[in-house]
């Protein structure tokens, strides 16, 4: 596995973290360990995502989508072309 | 309003090509308890929901299915990623072949187009929650099915991460239920639509 690859994985273990917590809390909203366990969900995947697109481009619309007079958003691979 | 990560929820690197797993997984994309009918079926029926854990749980499911929906189109996109004329027709892929080439395009594994008769929103939150856990069960057989018929692993791990979603879904649906159902009025005891009653 190499950087980009190890990064992204980051990427989507944190987002996906995320996105459990997010489900359980829906049907489950006073439940503070949860509740943290979200927020700390949320900051490691704000943390994966940057670190990321520091390196290798945008991941969301936004900062790194245009850089140094390039539109980068378009360039590939896009997910399902499975390079990634 | 959503917007994109440029990511799949789970990776999928399918290395070899295979037109007969292809025909049957596209049935997950545009099929009868495919991923579109799910994000159809949720992200419509969330508007008639009159509790917020059980508008929240529809909303982000059904945001979850759209990335599901994203991932079988990967798996069939890279399943037919450079087969010969030979391959797509002795596994029967030549039907879809004709109308669609190696495009992805919703339709069951028989071939039969997207219908949204196959997805309910009836407009009453006990109706369309019931509805929603037998959806997610149906999904999820769909998916016993497809690793029942495939032994590629780069296609079985993919699947399976999505089988196992839909229990997970199944589960706050459940909860859903159980939280409109309690929060109705004392006197509605036979459980009749919700939506209709509110705030009389």
């Amino acid at each position: 596995m190499n950087d980009k690859e190890r990064l992204l994985r980051d990427v989507r273990i944190a987002f996906f973290k995320r996105t459990e917590a997010n489900l359980f809390l829906d049907t489950h909203p006073e439940d503070r360990e949860a509740g943290r366990y979200f927020r700390d969900a949320d900051r490691e995947f704000e943390a994966a995502k940057d670190a990321y697109e520091r390196r290798f481009g945008p991941l969301c619309p936004g900062g790194e989508s245009f850089r140094d007079g390039k539109f980068n958003w378009i360039a590939a691979p896009w997910p399902w072309q499975g390079e990634a | 309003m959503w917007t994109y990560l440029k990511a799949l929820e789970f990776p999928v690197k399918i290395k070899n090509p295979d037109a007969r797993a292809a025909k049957i997984i596209i049935s997950q994309y545009g099929g009868p308890d495919g991923e579109l009918g799910a994000s159809l079926r949720y992200l419509s029926q969330r508007f008639a929901m009159p509790t917020p854990e059980a508008v929240g749980i529809l909303n982000d499911v059904g945001t979850e299915e759209l990335a599901h929906l994203e991932m079988v189109g990967a798996i069939v996109h890279q399943l037919t990623r450079g087969l010969s004329e030979e391959q797509i027709k002795s596994a029967g892929l030549d039907a879809y072949f004709v109308d669609h080439t190696a495009g992805i395009y919703p339709a069951s594994a028989a071939g039969d187009p997207f219908n949204a008769f196959a997805i309910a929103s009836k407009g009453d939150p006990i109706t369309d929650l019931s509805e929603d856990m037998a959806a997610e069960q149906k999904a999820r057989t769909t998916y016993d099915n497809i690793l029942r018929l495939v032994s590629d692993p780069d296609v079985r791990e993919p699947i399976k991460f999505l089988r196992a979603r839909e229990i997970v879904h199944y589960q706050r649906f459940g909860e859903a239920l159980r939280i409109v159902t309690d929060s109705l009025d004392r006197r509605n005891i036979y459980a009749f639509n919700p939506a209709l009653s509110c705030g009389k």
